[in-house]
């Protein structure tokens, strides 16, 4: 399955919703890479979180100067 | 008898094969670049690849540490600042898959002996190393790595092999896969990751091996003359690499 018309930022957060906090990323065909791991949610837990995974993250970089929705982004400086 | 005249100004009558009694060493000093007009001899008038690396010094081709033809990913942009100790390490920690970038590394490994020493970081990303096989990047018509749009990066190219080393704190392996062209295969998966180790990539005799400080894994065991283009894998946030050193290693 693709992935390909969500941000990169936005899966690691769908992946942090299903309880995996591990790296996780996109191949160049839009399939996930979850590397070594075998036990990592399924394409369809993902998608089933993505959308609040997007609310997270346009929520986040909303409220930033540089529109920086990735979780555990470092504070902006002033 | 009667004489016939031959018209030389007519130029079918003078074709350019019938005269190889011209020659460089007989024309020294007559052409010059002053009698050349400006602009005269263009780009344009020289066909793509007529300039071949081979044709090129072999310093310009060497492998260096020094990194080149960066691509943004993930939102990075100019505004963030990828590079530090002293421009040796890429850097991004924008959060988890965060804006990042990747670099190539300038020139190439060659065919014969090389030697590439580089701290991976620790951090979430995978932080690492690719070398692809010369002509499995994207490249434009002219043979220029391809800038704009998605870039140069080809992950698996069909046909071209490429070597993938990689470490990160979250799945806390050591890890490096070895595509042939068609397959991939893992090589090395172990943990834990290392944490501010020096790893090595380096080929002699043919033998392609890495060292992550922990052990030696052996990527082509023999036989290998790939020319390698070298690039970070520094596209996800969080991650780093440092270059430590990159040549090819033409003494003993």
């Amino acid at each position: 399955m693709s992935f390909d018309k969500y941000n990169d930022a936005v899966i690691a957060r769908a992946a942090v919703l299903n309880g995996y906090n591990k790296c996780v990323f996109k191949n160049q065909d839009g399939t996930l890479n979850w590397g070594p791991e075998t036990a990592h949610p399924t394409d369809q837990e993902m998608l089933d979180k993505i959308s609040a995974a997007q609310s997270a993250y346009d929520s986040q970089a909303a409220g930033r100067k540089d529109s920086n929705g990735a979780l555990s982004a470092p504070d902006e400086e002033e | 008898m009667a004489l016939t005249r031959v018209n030389y100004s007519r130029q079918g009558n003078f074709p350019i094969d019938k005269l190889p009694s011209i020659t460089n060493d007989k024309l020294s000093g007559s052409i010059s670049t002053a009698k050349l007009a400006d602009n005269s001899v263009t780009t344009a008038k020289i066909a793509d690849n007529a300039v071949t690396n081979n044709k090129t010094s072999t310093g310009e081709n060497s492998l260096k540490p020094v990194w080149i033809n960066l691509n943004y990913n993930a939102g990075g942009n100019s505004s963030h600042t990828f590079m530090d100790q002293y421009c040796t390490r890429i850097i991004s920690n924008n959060g988890n898959s965060g804006p990042a970038m990747r670099g190539m590394l300038e020139g190439s490994t060659g065919t014969g002996r090389f030697m590439i020493k580089y701290i991976p970081g620790y951090m979430w990303g995978w932080s690492g190393i690719y070398m692809t096989e010369r002509g499995g990047l994207n490249v434009d018509s002219n043979g220029d790595f391809v800038m704009s749009g998605s870039g140069w990066w080809a992950q698996h190219p069909t046909g071209k092999k490429q070597i993938w080393t990689g470490n990160n704190s979250s799945n806390n392996v050591r890890y490096c896969q070895y595509w042939n062209g068609s397959t991939n295969t893992t090589l090395l998966n172990s943990g834990s990751g290392t944490n501010g180790a020096t790893w090595y990539i380096w080929r002699d005799s043919g033998v392609l091996r890495l060292s992550d400080s922990v052990g030696t894994t052996t990527i082509i065991a023999s036989g290998d003359t790939t020319d390698w283009i070298c690039s970070s894998s520094t596209e996800q946030s969080t991650s780093s690499l440092q270059i430590l050193q990159a040549e090819r290693i033409t003494g003993t």
